[in-house]
C-alpha cells in the first residue's frame, strides 16, 4: 500500500489549502521463492520507493515518504483548443523526459494519472508504480492501461499521443467496450503487422487501418490535411509511430515545431527543473522564509502553509491521521484474502501476462481519497497560537549541576580555555534532565520554568504534534544556516531531536561539510576486493528487521557504503560490526549514500577510534579494560560481584562497543552524539547497572545469557545515569591510549604540543596488561588534587615510611586491618576514594582509585603545587575498638590541616 | 537415549518426551560440557546453535559479533548434560578471540557449509588449531550445515547434486582420518542437529568430568569461563523443559 498526498493549489505563494490523500495497491502475497536472500514483494516495493522520493520536477507529483501530491483530479479532459494541449503535452513531455533521465519508465499513463492544477500546470500522479514494483513483478495486477498500449507494450509517447487525440476529438481511441482487451490486443498486433508491410505510404495514411477498431473521427483527423492542426496532427502522428525504433523519446519531441511558440515566447525557460536532488530539507523551504516566522497578525494564514508535504503528511500522521483506518472507513481497504485475489484468468499476447479488469480491481484502484486535515489545522493552531504554550528555546536548562558535586566536564573546559565561560562549557557537555528540572538546586533560579513539553517523556514529547512542529520548525531553520548555525544545533539537540529530521541533524552535529557527494563519488565501489566476501554475507544479515535494510535496494547501497569506507580508509579493515554502525546512516539518509558515508566517517574516529584497524585487539583490550575500571569506580558492588563470578567484559561486552548498540532505538545514538567520546562506555555500564538487581543474584551462566539477549533497558535512563557518571568521573579514569585526543585528557597531558611531548615517568601509559590485571583505575595526580574537598586518601605503606611524608589528610593504615576498619572508612563519607597501593572495590566502597606513580609523583611533580605533608600523624583507633592477633586494630590519620 | 536422537523431525514429541523423561531424575545434578563452536562466516553456526537450543529456525540472523552464549540441558541414559554453548563469530579476523573460548572447552563443533568448498578448508584449519592448542581430551564434530540447499539431482545419472560443493564422502573420509564426529546438518529444517550434540555427550568421558574438580580462575589477564564449583548448583537444576533431548 502507497500513500500519496495531494496537494490542491501547487502555487506555493498563494497556497492556503493542502490536501493529502491516498490512493493503494496491493503487493503480491507471500512470495518464499528465494532461500538465501527472501525479500518479499513488500519490502522490495519498498526499498524502490525510496529512491522516488528524490523525484522532483513541476510536472510530477513529489512522491515524499511515500507520498505523491498531486491536484485537483481532471477527470474530464474533453474538447480543449489545441493551444491548452501545446501547454499540457510540452508539459507532460518534459516530466517524462526528466523521469527517463532518472531511470523511471511511468508506463502508466492516462488520463486518471494526468492531473490539473488550478493554475494550468499538468501533475502527473503513479509514475512510479512501474518502477517501485520491479516492473510489475511484485504485484498481482498489470500495470497500465490497454487502451493507451502501444503494440510493443512499452507505455509512454505513445499513450501520450492517443490521450491527446482523445482529447482533441472527445472521442475513446479504441472502440467498442473498452475492457474488452482481448480486441485491443489483437487489433494491435495487426497494426503492428501492417507497419511491417513495406509501404510507400505512411502506417496512419493507408486505409487498412480503419478495420483495427480504432475511432473512425480520430484515424480521419490522423489522415486529415487541413493546415489548422497541422503541427498538432505532425505531433500526434510522432507519438503514435507504430515502429518503437522509429518513435521519438520525449527529449526528442520536445523540439518538435509543434511547440516552437512556447519557446518563441520564452515560456520554455519558466519550465527549468526544480533541483535534481534535495540537498537539504530547508532548501525547499528558502522560497517561503517569512513563513515560518510566527506572524501575529497573520493568524488567518494556514499554519500549513510552505511546509513541505512530507512534513505535513508526518504531522498529520502525530494528529492522529492513519491511512489504513481512512481507507478501512471508506471500505477501500485491501482486505480480500490473497487466496481470492488470485487472478481467475490470464492472457498472453505478445508475450505480455495480463489479468482481467475484475481481478485487478481488488489490487489497484487509481482513486485519490482525501484526507481531511481538520484535526491536524485545529491542533498546530493551538499550538502555535496565541495562547500556545510558550516554549523558551534559549532558557539554562543546561544548568542542572549539583553544586557540591564535582563535575570534570566544567574543569576539563576550564583548563581548556580560560577565555570560554562556565556556561558555553555546560553547553558543551551537559543535558538538560527534563524530568529532573526541579529536583536538583539549581544555582540559576531565575531560570524560566520550560513549558509542561519539556518535562514529558521523549516518547510522549515525540508523539506531541504541536511540540514536534516547533522543533522542526526551529531545526529547519539552523539547517539553513549550517554550518555556521553548527554550535546551536548541537545545543538545542542535547534536549531531543526531532525524528523527521534526525538524519540531517545527525550530519550537521557531526561537522559533515563540503562537497560529500564528490569525495563519495571518488572511491571505487564496485570493483571486487578481497573483502567483499565478508561484507556479501553479512550485508543480507545486517539489520534484517528493518524494512529498509531488507530491501535488495538496502542491500545494495549498504554494500557500497561498506566497500566505499574501507576504500577510503586506507589503515582501516572491514571488522564484523561495521556493517550495524553503518546501518542508522544508511536508514536515515536512504537517498543520500554519500550523506550517510561522510556521517559514517566522521562518527568512527571520535567514538571508535582504531576499532577497525587490522590488529585492534590492544585497542579493544584497553577500552574494555576500562570499562572495567569504570565499573569498579560507579558501581563497587556489582563490579567485584561480575569479578568474584569470572564475568569479564571480554566476554559479553565486545558486541556493544563494535556496534554501540546501534541495535537499541536512535534515542541512545541521539545523545551519544553530542556527548563526549567516552559516553558509550557509561552508557554501558548504566546498562548493567539497571540491570544490577538481576546480576547480583545470577551466576555466570544467567549472566551471560541476560547480556546476550540484551532485556529492555530504559533508554533515557541510561543516558541521564551515564552522564551523570560521566560527569563526577576525572579524566585521568578514563584515559585511553587510543581515543581520539583533542583535548586534555589525563596522563599525557599534552600542553605542549608542539614539541615532541616529553613524558616524565610518571606520565606514561599504563600497558594494557596492566590495565587488565587492575580492577580499579588509576587517577593522576592532577585530578587529585581537583578533588582535593571530596577525596578520602588512604595510604597503605608502612607507618614510618608514612610519617616521612604523606598527602594532606590522608589516612595510613595496614591493608590487612581493612575489614575492621571499613566501618571508620565509610564515615568519612568522602565522595572518592584513592588509595596508595590497595583496592577497596571488594569492600564496596565507590570511586576508588589509584593513584599513578604514588607518593614519589607528589614529590617531584611540583606542577601540581602539592606539598607533600610530613606531620606527626595521629594514631587513631575504630570507634568500636577492634582487636587482631597481633593486637589492637590502629590507624594514622594526618591532621595537618587542622593544626594550622 | 538412542530414540531421542533420531526424532530430529519431530521436535514436539522429541521435547514432551525429554520433559516426562525428565521428571523422576529432575534432582540429577547435570554435567556441565563446555562447547565451543568454530568455522567460518554464514556457515550456520548461530543457526544451528538456535535450532538446538530453541527448536526454530531465524531467517538472516544477525552476525554474530564476538562471541554468543547459550546453554540447553540433553539427557544421556542416566545423566543430564547441560552444554554451555560459545557460538563464536566467524569473520577471520575474530580469530584471535578464538582461544578464549576454546580454551578448556570439553568439545567443540566445526561447521562448514556443504554448498561452499572453501568453507571446509577453513574447517580443517580450526581442527588442526584446536588438535594443537586446546584441551587434548576435547570431542571435535565437524558439521557440513545447510543440506537443504542441496537438492538430489533429477537425472539419477550419478550420486552428484546441484548446489553442493562438498561431496558426502570426502567429508566424511576427512572426519575418519582426523578422529572427529562427524555430520551433514540442516539448521532450517532441523536435520541432524540434535545428533550432533547427543553423539558429541557420548564420546566425552563424563566420568572425568564430574571428579574433576573445575578450576576457578579470576586471573584477569586469563579468561576462564568456569564457574566456581557453588556458583551454578543453585541455578544449575532449571526447569526440565530445558532439556532438548
Amino acid at each position: 500500500m502507497a500513500t500519496f498526498a495531494t496537494e490542491k493549489d501547487l502555487n506555493s505563494s498563494s497556497q492556503h489549502d493542502v490536501h493529502l490523500s491516498v490512493c493503494s495497491f496491493s503487493a503480491v502475497a507471500g512470495v518464499e521463492d528465494r532461500d538465501i536472500v527472501p525479500a518479499t514483494a513488500t519490502t522490495e516495493i519498498f526499498g524502490n520507493f525510496q529512491a522516488l522520493k528524490t523525484i522532483s520536477h513541476p510536472n510530477l507529483c513529489e512522491y515524499v515518504e511515500i507520498i505523491i501530491c498531486g491536484s485537483r483530479k481532471s477527470s474530464e479532459l474533453s474538447c480543449v483548443g489545441v493551444s491548452m494541449l501545446r501547454e499540457w503535452a510540452f508539459q507532460i513531455l518534459k516530466a517524462l523526459a526528466y523521469l527517463n533521465s532518472n531511470n523511471i519508465i511511468h508506463h502508466n499513463l492516462s488520463p486518471n494519472n494526468i492531473l490539473i492544477d488550478s493554475e494550468g500546470t499538468v501533475k502527473l500522479a503513479n509514475y512510479g508504480l512501474y518502477y517501485m514494483t520491479k516492473g510489475g513483478a511484485n504485484v498481482d495486477f498489470p500495470i497500465g492501461y490497454p487502451h493507451y498500449l502501444p503494440p510493443e507494450a512499452i507505455y509512454h509517447v505513445w499513450s501520450l499521443g492517443v490521450i491527446l487525440v482523445e482529447i482533441h476529438t472527445g472521442l475513446p481511441f479504441w472502440e467498442g467496450d473498452e475492457k474488452d482487451i482481448d480486441k485491443i490486443f489483437s487489433s494491435l498486433w495487426e497494426l503492428q503487422c501492417i507497419a511491417d508491410v513495406e509501404d510507400e505510404q505512411e502506417v496512419w495514411d493507408r486505409f487498412t487501418v480503419f478495420q483495427l477498431g480504432i475511432s473512425e473521427a480520430i484515424l480521419e483527423f490522423l489522415q486529415g490535411t487541413d493546415d489548422d492542426y497541422g503541427d498538432f496532427r505532425n505531433f500526434v502522428r510522432a507519438c503514435l509511430e507504430v515502429n518503437p525504433s522509429d518513435r521519438c523519446s520525449p527529449e526528442q519531441l520536445l523540439s518538435h515545431p509543434f511547440f516552437s511558440s512556447i519557446y518563441e515566447n520564452g515560456l520554455g525557460n519558466h519550465y527549468k527543473y526544480w533541483w535534481v536532488k534535495p540537498f537539504l530539507q530547508s532548501r525547499k523551504l528558502n522560497l517561503d522564509d517569512e513563513l515560518l516566522e510566527p506572524q501575529e497578525e497573520s493568524h488567518n494564514k494556514d499554519v500549513l502553509e510552505g511546509i513541505p508535504l512530507s512534513q505535513v503528511y508526518y504531522f498529520w500522521k502525530l494528529a492522529g491521521g492513519d491511512v489504513e483506518s481512512e481507507l478501512a472507513k471508506r471500505g477501500f481497504l485491501l482486505s480480500t484474502p490473497p487466496i481470492e485475489r488470485i487472478p481467475r484468468a490470464v492472457k498472453v499476447q505478445n508475450g505480455k501476462e495480463e489479468g482481467t479488469a475484475q481481478d485487478t480491481a481488488f489490487l489497484y484502484s487509481d482513486i485519490i481519497h482525501s484526507l481531511s486535515l481538520k484535526e491536524l489545522r485545529q491542533r498546530l493552531e493551538i499550538a502555535t497560537g496565541p495562547n500556545r504554550d510558550t516554549f523558551e528555546w534559549d532558557t539554562d536548562y543546561f544548568l542542572v549541576v549539583d553544586e557540591d558535586d564535582m563535575n570534570f566536564l566544567v574543569d576539563e573546559m576550564s583548563d581548556e580555555e580560560s577565555s570560554s565561560t562556565k556556561d558555553e562549557f555546560i553547553d558543551k557537555y551537559l543535558f538538560l534532565d527534563p524530568n529532573n528540572k526541579s529536583t536538583p538546586s539549581t544555582s540559576n533560579g531565575t531560570s524560566q520554568s520550560p513549558t509542561n513539553n519539556v518535562k514529558l517523556p521523549l516518547l510522549i514529547r515525540e508523539k506531541d504534534v504541536g511540540y514536534q512542529f516547533q522543533r522542526v520548525a526551529l531545526f529547519t531553520e539552523l539547517l539553513r544556516e549550517y554550518p555556521s548555525s553548527r554550535d546551536e544545533i548541537i545545543h538545542h539537540a542535547k534536549v531531543d531531536i526531532p525524528p523527521f529530521l534526525r538524519g540531517k541533524i545527525w550530519a550537521a552535529i557531526l561537522g559533515v561539510n563540503g562537497d560529500y557527494q564528490a569525495i563519495y563519488d571518488s572511491y571505487d565501489k564496485e570493483n571486487e576486493k578481497e573483502t567483499d566476501r565478508q561484507i556479501d554475507v553479512d550485508v543480507p544479515r545486517c539489520h534484517q528487521y528493518h524494512q529498509l535494510l531488507s530491501s535488495p535496494v538496502g542491500h545494495g547501497k549498504l554494500r557500497r557504503l561498506l566497500k566505499c569506507f574501507v576504500a577510503s580508509n586506507t589503515k582501516l579493515v572491514y571488522w564484523q560490526g561495521l556493517d550495524s554502525i553503518c546501518a542508522p546512516f544508511l536508514t536515515l539518509n536512504f537517498n543520500d549514500e554519500a550523506l550517510a558515508f561522510s556521517c559514517l566517517q566522521a562518527f568512527i574516529p571520535k567514538f571508535l577510534k582504531d576499532f577497525f584497524i587490522f590488529d585492534n585487539s590492544p585497542v579493544i583490550q584497553e577500552y574494555l579494560a576500562v570499562f572495567r575500571h569504570l565499573l569498579s569506580f560507579h558501581d563497587p558492588e556489582l563490579s567485584s560481584h561480575l569479578n568474584r563470578i569470572g564475568y569479564q567484559p571480554d566476554l559479553y561486552a565486545i558486541p556493544w562497543f563494535l556496534t554501540l548498540f546501534t541495535h537499541k532505538t536512535y534515542h541512545l545514538w541521539d545523545k551519544i552524539l553530542v556527548g563526549p567520546p567516552s559516553l558509550p562506555l557509561f552508557a554501558g555500564i548504566s546498562i548493567l547497572r539497571q540491570l544490577k538487581d538481576e546480576f547480583i543474584k545470577s551466576g555466570f551462566n544467567e549472566c551471560i545469557q541476560l547480556a546476550d539477549s540484551f532485556p529492555d533497558v530504559d533508554i533515557e535512563k541510561c543516558i541521564q545515569s551515564a552522564l551523570s557518571m560521566c560527569k563526577v568521573t576525572p579524566p585521568s579514569v578514563i584515559y585511553r591510549v587510543h581515543e581520539e585526543h583533542s583535548k586534555p585528557g589525563g596522563p599525557s597531558d599534552s600542553e605542549n604540543q608542539l614539541s615532541d611531548p616529553v613524558q616524565r615517568w610518571w606520565e606514561q601509559p599504563i600497558p594494557v596488561e596492566t590495565k587488565r590485571a587492575e580492577l580499579t583505575p588509576r587517577i593522576s595526580l592532577k585530578d587529585l588534587v581537583k578533588l582535593r574537598n571530596h577525596v578520602l586518601v588512604i595510604d597503605m605503606r608502612n607507618e614510618q615510611e608514612f610519617a616521612r611524608g604523606h598527602f594532606p589528610l590522608s589516612i595510613n593504615m595496614n591493608p590487612t586491618h581493612l575489614e575492621q576498619l571499613t566501618h571508620t572508612l565509610w564515615q568519612e563519607k568522602k565522595k572518592y576514594h584513592i588509595v596508595f597501593a590497595a583496592e577497596l572495590v571488594n569492600e564496596h566502597f565507590p570511586r576508588v582509585a589509584v593513584l599513578t606513580g604514588g607518593i614519589d609523583v607528589m614529590r617531584v611533580d611540583t606542577e601540581e603545587g602539592v606539598v607533600v605533608c610530613s606531620c606527626r600523624p595521629i594514631k587513631m583507633a575504630p570507634s568500636p575498638g577492634a582487636k587482631t592477633k597481633d593486637g589492637p586494630v590502629v590507624y594514622w590519620k594526618c591532621t595537618h590541616n587542622l593544626m594550622k | 537415549m538412542s530414540n531421542n536422537s533420531r526424532q530430529n523431525g519431530s521436535d514436539s514429541t522429541a521435547r514432551a518426551g525429554g520433559e516426562n523423561g525428565l521428571t523422576p531424575s529432575a534432582n540429577l545434578k547435570p554435567v556441565q560440557v563446555k562447547l565451543v563452536l568454530l568455522g567460518e562466516a554464514a556457515v550456520g553456526k548461530s543457526s544451528l546453535v538456535f535450532r538446538f537450543v530453541n527448536n526454530e529456525f531465524q531467517e538472516n540472523k544477525e552476525p554474530t559479533i564476538g562471541a554468543a552464549f547459550l546453554t540447553q540441558k540433553c539427557r544421556l541414559e542416566d545423566k543430564v548434560i547441560k552444554f554451555e554453548i560459545w557460538d563464536t563469530a566467524g569473520q577471520e579476523r575474530f580469530h584471535s578471540l578464538a582461544p578464549m573460548y576454546y580454551r578448556n572447552a570439553q568439545a567443540a563443533v566445526v561447521v562448514y557449509d556443504v554448498t561452499k568448498a572453501a568453507s571446509l578448508d577453513k574447517a580443517k584449519s580450526w581442527v588442526k588449531e584446536l588438535q594443537r592448542q586446546a584441551n587434548p581430551n576435547i570431542v571435535i564434530a565437524l558439521a557440513g550445515n545447510k543440506i537443504d540447499l542441496v537438492q538430489p539431482n533429477e537425472e539419477g545419472e550419478d550420486d552428484s547434486e546441484s548446489g553442493r560443493q562438498v561431496p558426502t564422502e570426502e567429508a566424511k573420509a576427512y572426519a575418519l582420518e582426523a578422529g572427529l564426529l562427524f555430520f551433514e546438518t540442516s539448521a532450517k529444517k532441523g536435520d541432524g542437529v540434535r545428533d550432533v550434540f547427543t553423539e558429541i555427550a557420548k564420546k566425552i568421558p563424563l566420568e572425568h568430568i564430574i571428579s574433576r574438580p573445575r578450576q576457578v580462575n579470576n586471573n584477569s589477564n586469563q579468561i576462564n569461563v568456569i564457574q566456581p564449583p557453588g556458583a551454578n548448583r543453585n541455578n544449575g537444576g532449571g526447569p526440565a523443559k530445558d532439556c532438548a533431548c
